[in-house]
């Protein structure tokens, strides 16, 4: 029974997209190839997107804004909406963000002007817009008749292509193939007309006496917003269709899953994803946002009423209520902030920031490119880990200010919190800029404990100790480094040695208090430096001697050169020269690059060629090439035998 | 008996008192008017005074008689009869208009309000403009008071369109409406130029009446110093105003909220940080820290991290100890006095709020509010730092718009040992302000930002010498939003609502060419340097116009194309390396003589080998303040222009640079695609020399000795051989080595014989091009053009003209190029008669002819077009 219930449970997961990993606890949620098709949108709940197109708002519950992905160019992968160089693309307008109109043609009911625009490019070739002199309207000027399609963002085109009824469907019914423009002009433009912006309409075609009932105009392949067809001719026409061809992708795109249930709070692992990019990956970008939310709904239902005494309050109702209510007791649309978190971007492989464990999650992809380079994506996974390691996992630091450069002892706290079961941890991996010198007095509980250190270098270091997973358990330790930037960040990641894929990121906050001087709103994983030494790049610079006597006796022979990099974030170029007192450089000592924080130099007094300089003295030139500004430190030296 | 007697005396007593009552009547002759002693009449306003004729005890209706009385002797008890002296209607001139007072109760005239202006405070609608219909029926939308006595002279000019100028940083613009006082002796001159921005008044329009408005004030003084330098001051400001407020209560140049501005407490300000070259993608703006500080009305001071009042974040990288907002990323803080979080002061008691940020790298900061939908710019990183070596805190105060600001000062010498130079310098300050509806008067922040150039010249045969040096800080800003006079709000993203101190305006016409406040309408046609005749017409395609509308270029047009030539083959400096000749350029930009956010210099001096025949060296350095970018060039110029001992004019320019240029220099130009009548396109700057030398050698020689024969003959060859390995311009999709050689030839003779007019022509086009872009085809063609034209006249003012085209063009490249043309011969035959005659005044010119055209390809079919036409023209010349 129990293998039975082992393969019930793998098809169910599968089917879910959900499968076991590395022990039973870490599922892996799989959206894409080899999970849940992307056109179902991974979960069971339908997206909600707060639109402010209005006072109340309204939720958008698709996963593809404006129709703007494509599913079938290449199945199992998801990019912008390509178009086949057959493809009408003319119904786009009616979209959302589109529109057609004639903004001219006043003499027809703004409501039979709307049908029949809307038949000119809907296929239905029984429906044209028409501009003909009727009984009602006897005098019907069909010159200067524009016809606007707006696709509200832009398409990729290469022809446009519009005639009346009876030309190329037949529709004996309608005869009126003899009422084509007999002359017209088609301009474009790949934004909203604005000749004060740059953005004029642009003529791709002109023809005063046209012969053709069907008009077939060819543009090179472009981004197109606006297509307006004009009419240069007084002679009645009608049109029964405007076709538009596109070609390439869509410049914008976006992409939004459901919202995935795990089905309880959980920690998520690193986000991953397959993408591709068509064409030069240069111009075209993805960016993948997700946030995660305590309940089902990332928007506040609201609806008005007046109280007894006449004043009005607004109370939150549940969705499907808020659609049963009058129009009139429909409040505004507000995004949940206190359930749901702000969108954080995502990287490839990277944990995400937006807060956990949470039960609810939800992923944005943001697809930009030009006709024919976009991004593809044929995967979005991630491991998650139920029971969470913890409901929280605060942390703090303390001092947060420290001075540059000097060594500082650093305490450090965690506090974990747990509503329910949880899987505690056992391994700390804390974010440095440098290697720090010394971790000890680490207390669990207020009790020393023994512990590993793991790893420890310049960029971070790992704990080991004892299981912590009791709801107020709090972990503290001091470690000692100099800081060397503003903003030194000790972040950190929890891990359950027995599912190491799954780290939990601490989340800064107050999780102890270090004394009188910690306020508890202050609290964080930041310390900072004294806002005087904010924009030093080099702090004191050491010689171990100002007279160098390179002779072999044992005595400054050697000059070591000791000094600290502060605030970069990338190695950067020093350079240290030698100067004659008449102004001319005799040696560069050094030229490399180096990162943040201590650098050591060793000279020995000979210059390039090996050969030690004349006695006497002489000036050094430290240049720090850094992107905003050159910081040049200047000295001397003397050198002797 | 006595009492007949007693009724009689009576009866003749009332009719002598009636009739001297009829005559004193008769005496008040003047209208609203107080008769002085000895019949003169004023009109100060003195109020009604004692009628001393008045006074008779009559009980008989009476009132003093009026203006019709005064101008036609109406009296209303007199027998009218207009038997003899025939009826008029009230056409005096004396009846119309209206009398005026000054301020001080002082009569002015009688006659009628052209222009009124005034602002009350502190009262609703107090800031009033009427133009009066007269304003542009009778002057045009200009009126002008002057006076002058000696060497002082003054002007106070009102108009709707005044060419008005200070300096050329701070203010010029080609249609001013608003007011200009002008004062001019020997060695000083001042000017105060002062307008309603917001709603300067519509003529015939009612007053516009508005309680939230935009004003501008702004004035130059100038002093000459000696002989040889002119110093001057300008000051330029422009500032929202509220005039529920009392004008001395705070400082009028920074400024006031505006009522829909101020009509509700701020309760979430929005900060955005992006990265100001997205391009690269990475080392975008880094975000360590953020705080904000709210201080109340009573002086306290609460800081956001010590209340536990927190941001909302969206967007950005998590990177080790900093987000980042890399590429297209942003960053955006909200911080929400509505949270729940928050537990400081009431909004509607503060005061003042102000936002630290700990950034660096490559940011750029922009702001907005719940007051103030639209982001506006805050500051940006200088350069392109990727290696936080920028790192700083920026602490800002939270405010809208109010005011905008420019002081600055001139120093111009004119002719010191030679020297003569032109310097000025600017400070531009921008005043915000925090809303609160219980104050009247708000917390200001201001930001500054500097400008100065300086131009330094001299000439001393046969050397000479030009220098050129200029700052101008990105947040340079000559513009200001004014207030929307239908609901008194600022929209910051509606261009119409802009008002620029100093306009765009390239091609130097009335009209500035983009669409702005007091100009909405924008000007469709620009082409700077190409309409040399000021016909407002593209010199390359003149026989264009409303009327008639020509869809062809004159280069591409038969007949005309032996003296149009295209572009391509014109000569001229191009200082920014985007491939156009600067003095041809149009941009969408203000015509500030540097651009803000660059800053560098240039120079070059040279000599004279003869009068004609000079040569250049210089040398220039951009550096675009807020992007690692840069525009480096040295160059060696010669330029003669020499007469070959009468045989002819012999022209050469002779241009080579080695130049590292990156920062884009994006147009907006005048092209005239086939088939259209042309208009503005955007062109992006390709970039095309980024480590580049730039050889630009241009030829003609016009041969003049032979009487009728015209002989021209034109070289242009351009390389840019780049210096950049293979890959680097492979990335940047350019050719190692670009080039264009064009060579035009041509021959016209004119020959009159027999009364007939012969003119053969022979023309040749030859075009070898290898563009930058290695995406676009190279080009190798040549167009050969024979053409005959005689002209026949007959009768008096009659001609037959007959011309016939040929025309062989030759595909150089096989297979001919995407976009190319193929080989092919074409054939164009046209007559045409034309009529001179007077008519009804006029001089009609009437054509009347027939065009046929053949083009064989050598691929194709045989293409035939017709023309046919009969047009009249009428003129007065």
């Amino acid at each position: 029974m129990r293998w039975q219930r082992l393969i019930l449970l793998i098809l169910v997961g599968a089917a879910l997209g959900i499968s076991p990993a590395s022990g039973q606890s870490v599922r892996t949620f799989t959206l894409g190839l080899g999970g849940r098709p992307w056109s179902e949108g991974g979960g069971s709940i339908d997206p909600e997107i707060l639109v402010r197109d209005s006072a109340i708002g309204r939720v958008d519950t698709t996963n593809t804004p404006e129709d703007a992905i494509d599913f079938l160019q290449r199945p199992g992968w998801i990019s912008p909406r390509f178009f086949e160089l057959e493809e009408n693309i003319a119904s786009r307008v009616l979209l959302d963000r589109g529109s057609i109109t004639a903004p001219n043609s006043l003499l027809i009911s703004s409501a039979v002007r709307r049908l029949q625009l809307e038949g000119t490019v809907n296929g239905d070739h029984n429906v044209a817009f028409e501009r003909k002199p009727t009984l009602s309207n006897p005098e019907a000027n069909a010159r200067g008749i524009l016809v606007i399609l707006d696709f509200g963002m832009p398409v990729g085109i290469h022809r446009v292509r519009f005639y009346p009824r009876n030309t190329v469907v037949p529709t004996p019914n309608a005869p009126f193939q003899d009422y084509f423009m007999r002359g017209y002009e088609v301009w474009i433009n790949d934004r909203q007309t604005n000749t004060a912006q740059n953005a004029p309409d642009e003529l791709v075609a002109r023809d005063e006496k046209n012969e053709s009932p069907i008009v077939d105009v060819n543009v090179p392949p472009q981004y197109v917003r606006l297509i307006k067809v004009r009419s240069l001719s007084s002679t009645p026409f009608e049109i029964d269709e405007v076709e538009v061809y596109g070609t390439g992708y869509l410049s914008e795109a976006r992409y939004l899953t459901d919202l995935i249930d795990l089905g309880d709070r959980a920690t998520i692992g690193r986000v991953r994803w397959i993408e591709e990019s068509v064409g030069e990956a240069a111009f075209s970008a993805l960016g993948v946002r997700v946030r995660t939310g305590l309940d089902d709904t990332p928007v506040v239902y609201q609806r008005k009423g007046v109280g007894e005494f006449g004043d009005p309050f607004v109370i939150e109702v549940p969705g499907a209520d808020y659609y049963q209510l009058d129009r009139l007791n429909r409040g505004p649309l507000i995004e949940d902030e206190e359930h749901w978190s702000p969108w954080k971007s995502a990287e490839n492989g990277q944990l995400i920031t937006a807060p956990g464990p949470r039960r609810y999650v939800q992923f944005r992809f943001d697809f930009n490119g030009r006709i024919f380079d976009a991004r593809q994506v044929a995967r979005l996974q991630f491991d998650y880990l139920q029971p969470p390691i913890a409901d929280t996992l605060r942390a703090e630091v303390f001092p947060r200010l420290a001075e540059a450069e000097k060594a500082a002892s650093f305490n450090y706290a965690v506090l974990l919190k747990a509503n329910g079961s949880v899987r505690g941890y056992d391994r700390l991996e804390v974010d440095t800029n440098i290697e720090v010198s010394a971790i000890r007095n680490l207390r669990i509980n207020g009790e020393a404990v023994d512990f590993d250190v793991v790893a420890n270098n310049e960029d971070r270091f790992v704990l080991s100790f004892p299981l912590i997973d009791g709801d107020g358990d709090l972990l503290e330790f001091t470690f000692d480094l100099p800081i060397f930037r503003f903003g030194s960040t000790f972040s950190g990641r929890a891990y359950n040695s027995r599912w190491p894929s799954v780290p939990q990121i601490l989340e800064a906050g107050n999780a102890v208090s270090f004394g009188p001087e910690d306020s508890d709103e202050l609290a964080s994983l930041a310390v900072a430096i004294p806002q005087a030494q904010v924009g030093k790049l080099v702090g004191q610079i050491l010689f171990s001697t100002r007279v160098l006597t390179p002779n072999g006796d044992g005595v400054n022979d050697e000059l070591d050169i000791f000094f600290n990099l502060l605030q970069l974030t990338l190695p950067t170029p020093v350079v240290l020269e030698i100067y004659d007192l008449a102004g001319r450089k005799v040696h560069t000592v050094f030229s490399d690059e180096h990162r943040i924080g201590p650098v050591e130099k060793r000279w020995d007094g000979r210059g390039a060629d090996g050969k030690g300089l004349v006695p006497g003295s002489y000036i050094w030139v430290m240049r720090i090439r850094a992107d905003a500004f050159e910081e040049v430190h200047t000295g001397t030296i003397a050198i002797a035998y | 008996m006595v009492n007949m007697l007693e009724r009689v005396i009576r009866a003749v007593l009332l009719l002598a008192v009636l009739c001297s009552a009829g005559a004193s009547a008769q005496e008040y002759g003047a209208r609203l008017g107080t008769v002085k002693r000895g019949g003169k009449v004023s009109f100060e306003p003195t109020g009604p005074g004692i009628l001393f004729d008045a006074l008779d005890p009559v009980v008989r209706k009476w009132y003093v008689p009026q203006e019709l009385y005064a101008e036609y002797g109406w009296n209303s008890r007199e027998y009218t009869n207009y038997a003899n002296q025939l009826y008029q209607r009230y056409v005096s001139t004396a009846l119309e208009g209206d009398y005026f007072y000054d301020i001080y109760g002082n009569y002015l005239m009688h006659g009628w309000l052209i222009y009124d202006w005034r602002q009350e405070n502190p009262q609703p609608f107090g800031s009033m403009v009427e133009k009066s219909g007269r304003f542009s029926s009778w002057f045009s939308n200009l009126v002008i008071a002057s006076d002058h006595k000696g060497q002082y002279h003054y002007a106070i000019t009102i108009g709707s369109q005044i060419r008005s100028s200070l300096t050329p940083m701070t203010f010029s613009k080609p249609l001013f409406d608003g007011l200009q006082w002008d004062f001019m002796s020997d060695k000083y001159a001042g000017t105060l130029i002062m307008s309603r921005i917001s709603e300067p008044g519509i003529s015939g329009a009612n007053p516009s009446q508005q309680t939230d408005n935009t004003n501008l004030i702004g004035g130059r003084i100038e002093v000459q110093m000696g002989d040889f330098a002119k110093v001057g001051g300008t000051f330029v400001n422009a500032h929202q105003a509220y005039t529920q407020l009392e004008s001395f209560g705070g400082d009028m140049f920074k400024g006031a909220l505006t009522g829909p501005q101020n009509f509700a407490s701020i309760s979430r300000i929005d900060v955005r940080i992006s990265d100001d070259s997205p391009e690269d993608g990475t080392g975008g703006g880094a975000l360590f820290a953020t705080d904000i500080l709210i201080y109340d009305l009573d002086g306290k001071q609460t800081r956001g991290s010590e209340i536990g009042f927190r941001p909302l974040i969206e967007g950005g990288f998590q990177r080790r100890g900093y987000l980042a907002a890399d590429g297209s990323e942003i960053i955006d803080i909200s911080y929400d006095f509505n949270d729940r979080t928050y537990i400081g002061p009431d909004i509607a008691a503060i005061e003042r709020v102000s936002i630290e940020l700990v950034i660096a790298n490559d940011y750029r900061i922009e702001i907005a509010s719940d007051q103030q939908g639209t982001f506006l710019p805050l500051a940006r990183a200088a350069g392109n730092v990727k290696d936080n070596s920028n790192q700083r805190v920026i602490a800002f105060d939270y405010g809208i718009p109010t005011a905008n600001q420019i002081a600055g000062f001139t120093l111009e010498v004119d002719d010191l040992a030679g020297f003569r130079s032109y310097m000025e310098v600017n400070v531009n300050r921008q005043f915000r302000q925090y809303p609160n509806p219980g104050l009247d008067r708000h917390a200001v922040a201001e930001d500054e930002a500097l400008a100065w150039l300086l131009n330094v010249s001299r000439t001393r045969y046969p050397f000479f010498f030009f220098g050129e040096a200029f700052d101008t800080s990105p947040r340079y800003a000559t513009h200001m939003y004014v207030v929307d006079r239908n609901n008194g709000q600022v929209d910051f993203d509606n261009d119409f609502l802009r008002f620029e101190f100093v306009e765009d305006n390239d091609d130097q016409d009335r009209q500035p060419d983009w669409r702005r406040k007091g100009w909405e309408a924008g000007d469709r046609e620009v082409f700077p340097g190409w309409d040399e005749n000021n016909d407002f017409i593209s010199d390359f395609n003149q026989n264009d116009n409303e009327d008639s509308p020509n869809l062809i270029p004159d280069y591409e047009e038969p007949f005309l194309r032996f003296h149009a030539d295209r572009p391509e083959f014109l000569y001229g400096v191009d200082m920014n390396h985007n491939g156009w000749i600067d003095r041809f350029e149009n941009d969408e930009q203000a015509d500030l003589p540097y651009k803000p956010d660059f800053k560098g210099y240039n120079a070059y001096g040279g000599f004279h080998l003869s009068p004609d025949i000079r040569v250049t060296v210089g040398q220039q350095r951009l550096r675009q303040i807020s992007a690692k970018r840069k525009n480096r060039a040295t160059y060696l110029i010669g330029a003669a222009n020499v007469d070959l001992f009468g045989w002819g004019q012999w022209v050469l320019f002779q241009d080579i640079r080695r130049v590292k240029d990156t920062i884009a220099d994006d147009l907006f130009q005048w092209q005239q695609p086939a088939n259209t009548r042309g208009g503005m396109r955007l062109i992006t700057d390709p970039l095309a020399a980024q480590d580049t030398w730039i050889n630009t050698t241009w030829v003609g020689f016009d041969f003049t000795r032979i009487r009728g024969l015209r002989w021209e003959n034109k070289l242009k060859w351009q390389l840019y051989l780049q210096q950049d390995d293979a890959i680097e311009l492979a990335l940047r999709d350019q050719r190692e080595r670009a080039y264009f050689l064009g060579l035009i030839d041509k021959v016209e003779y004119k020959l009159n014989w027999l009364n007939t007019t012969w003119v053969p022509r022979w023309k040749s086009e030859y075009r070898h091009q290898a563009d930058v872009r290695r995406s676009v085809p190279k080009r190798r063609e040549w167009d050969q053009f024979f053409s005959f034209l005689v002209r026949f006249p007959f009768l008096r003012s009659s001609s037959v003209e007959w011309g016939i085209e040929y025309e062989i063009f030759s595909q150089l490249l096989d297979p001919t190029p995407p976009g190319g043309e193929d080989s092919f011969h074409g054939l164009v035959n046209t007559v045409q008669l034309s009529n001179l005659s007077e008519y009804q005044g006029y001089k009609l010119t009437t054509t009347i002819g027939f065009e046929l055209a053949r083009r064989q390809f050598e691929f194709d079919e045989v293409e035939t077009r017709t023309r046919s036409f009969v047009a009249v023209y009428a003129g007065v010349e």
